[in-house]
């Protein structure tokens, strides 16, 4: 409502003279009139609508409106109304928004724009009322409102600390769990540059941050090191977003950052734990040799010297200290591999599987012929893995096609393997004596063995190790098997993603 | 000899044998007592210096390749051969002690025959003058 119109409607005068009546009526906002005491002499179809009720001319004083009640709720009465007040001669307050209800109960937002009426000697004869409906600005500035109520909430009770500052740097709001982590309060750390936060070998990073912002990107669980209050170091990840305004510009950012120190603390630990298990593993492996290989070879030796000074019994007996030392030389030798499973350090090996598997069946050709066992396979990707840990997989699952073989029928063994979505996918499928359901999970536990020795031969852990290379790449490693028909065996290795692929 | 196990020295002993070198033997049981032995011998000209040294590499007291450096480094037997035997074939252990200064590396087999093998390498590296 602008002062220029409002003193045009003034200009019709106190709406007697019918062509201001035929203007007033037809406007679309509510007007109203009154004479110098404040009782109406006129009101307009809008002023009507608006105010939900007809009222009476002559009687009614000050307002067309029913009640009135300020901003913040208060009930204003209708002779303290911006229109009683100027009628009164007061200062004509303009601009104010008021709630008025309606006699059927509803309420609506409107801000009155009151004028005197003066006759030519300036004496005030009457004043005009233009009551401007504000209720849908104010709905919307509600829900703004109650929406940034509920931002703060959630913001407020985040676990993590949710930061935002400018594009200078320079710390715009704090959250109750920045307090928690960092140990500045809202009111110490508000307007300080956001520096403060950073250790000073780590400041470089606050402009490369600040030039990745301003490009509009997105800074993503970025892990690093920030600093308390009171001195002390923090492990946190940072996720830093460009915030905009209402035209699209850059103009600040807000940053969630998460303690990610005890996650870092357990990894350390356990990480360490590993380490230690594979020392412990590797040690006692080796070292558990040396003694075995004198108990192998003097056991031999009485065996060959001693051979007519010692009864059948005790020559017996031999021969299990010779087959216990054997075997045990076997498990041995099997952990030792299972400890040394290189972690893969280069990668961006890749390796062609159809090579792989054409290395590991020249190796075995000795044991296939003998089984007679027959193998095909199907053309087979290049995958981003070391070529001896694809090796070690496919001989350890050949190897045990061939050796859990059917007695009834000609051993089939088929490799597939084949490219998906998440990465690829291989299959060792064959047709010997499958594996019970209940030992589908058992079988890649280190030293779980399904038969006794004199069955089938082995330590219980090539697919310990299978399991371990597959872990080494993140993958996945099962059976599907139905008894007495056959299993297939199948890995697979994701597409990583610091491989881009 | 310089080597810990019983077994072991009698094993060796047999190679020794089959190599058919006849020559005496000393054998010391532990690291210190090794490089004490090299340490007379640099003193007293008169005591016995080794022309051939049989070294276990996992010994007590000292680590064979200390042995080995200890031998480097002495005046009168630095020229000795030196053959290494350990029950450990990983690569990184043979260089290791091929760059300590030793001419020859067994691993130690877990079986009589191949135990005999040493014989040969007793034969290759016996110094030609003293044989």
């Amino acid at each position: 409502m602008t002062a220029q119109a409002l003193k045009a409607l003034t200009q019709l005068g106190n709406g007697s003279d019918p062509a201001s009546r035929e203007v007033l009526d037809a406007l679309p906002v509510a007007v109203y009139i009154t004479d110098s005491e404040g009782r109406l002499t006129y009101f307009n179809a809008a002023a009507a609508e608006l105010s939900g009720r007809s009222p009476q001319l002559g009687v009614d004083q000050w307002c067309v409106t029913w009640k009135i009640f300020l901003a913040d709720g208060t009930p204003l009465p209708h002779d303290k109304c911006p229109m009683a007040v100027a009628l009164k001669g007061g200062e004509i307050v303009e601009g104010i928004e008021c709630l008025a209800e309606r006699p059927d109960g509803t309420r609506f937002w409107f801000t009155p724009y009151p004028a005197v009426l003066r006759d030519a000697r300036g004496k005030i004869t009457g004043g005009i009322n233009v009551l401007v409906d504000i209720t849908a600005r104010k709905g919307a500035q509600e829900q703004a409102e109650q929406a940034a109520l509920l931002l703060s909430a959630i913001v407020d009770s985040s676990d993590d600390a949710i930061i935002s500052k400018d594009l200078n740097g320079t710390i715009t709001s704090w959250n109750k769990s920045a307090e928690r982590l960092f140990g500045y309060t809202a009111e110490e750390i508000v307007g300080r540059p956001v520096t403060l936060l950073i250790p000073p070998e780590r400041l470089d990073e606050e402009p490369r941050i600040i030039a990745r912002l301003k490009a509009g990107e997105r800074v993503d669980h970025f892990e690093t090191i920030r600093r308390r209050k009171d001195g002390k170091l923090l492990d946190i990840s940072l996720t830093i977003s460009p915030v905009r305004d209402a035209k699209g510009n850059i103009v600040g950012a807000s940053k969630i950052a998460r303690d990610i120190t005890e996650r870092r603390r357990a990894e350390a630990e356990i990480l360490r734990a590993n380490r230690d298990l594979e020392q412990f593993a590797f040690s006692a492996s080796h070292d558990l040799q040396e003694p075995l290989r004198s108990v192998k070879i003097y056991s031999e030796l009485l065996t060959q010297r001693y051979n007519n000074r010692l009864d059948g019994q005790a020559l017996e007996f031999l021969g299990y200290v010779r087959a216990g030392a054997t075997r045990m030389e076997a498990l041995v030798s099997d952990l030792l591999g299972y400890t040394q499973i290189a972690k893969r350090e280069d990668r961006s090996e890749t390796v062609d599987a159809n090579a792989a598997l054409a290395i590991v069946l020249e190796s075995m050709a000795g044991s296939v012929s003998e089984s007679g066992a027959r193998i095909t396979s199907e053309p087979l990707p290049t995958v981003p893995m070391h070529a001896a840990h694809l090796q070690q997989l496919f001989q350890n699952l050949i190897g045990n096609a061939i050796k859990y073989r059917s007695r009834e029928r000609t051993p089939q063994i088929h490799i597939a393997g084949e490219s998906q979505g998440e990465g690829w996918t291989f299959a060792v499928t064959d047709n010997g004596i499958g594996i019970a359901p209940e030992y589908k999970e058992k079988v890649f536990g280190l030293f779980k063995r399904l038969h006794t020795n004199e069955e089938y031969s082995g330590t219980g852990i090539g697919l310990a190790i299978c399991h371990r290379i597959v872990a080494e790449y993140q993958g996945r490693i099962w059976v599907e098997s139905e008894p007495g028909r056959g299993s297939s065996f199948r890995f697979t290795i994701p597409r990583s993603r610091d491989s881009g692929g | 000899m310089i080597e810990d196990n019983p077994a072991d020295v009698f094993l060796i002993r047999e190679a020794i044998e089959a190599s058919g070198i006849k020559v005496p033997l000393h054998i010391v049981k532990d690291g210190e007592e090794a490089t004490r032995f090299f340490d007379t011998a640099d003193r007293d000209n008169a005591a016995p210096c080794p022309s051939l040294v049989i070294l276990d590499i996992n010994l007590p007291k000292k680590h064979g390749v200390q042995v080995l450096q200890h031998l480097r480094r002495s005046h009168r037997c630095r020229r000795a051969s030196v053959i290494v035997v350990s029950s450990s074939n990983a690569a990184k252990d043979r260089q290791d002690v091929i760059l300590n200064g030793a001419d020859a590396y067994f691993c130690k087999p877990s079986k009589y025959d191949d135990f005999l093998k040493l014989a040969d390498l007793i034969r290759e590296w016996f110094p030609k003058e003293t044989k």
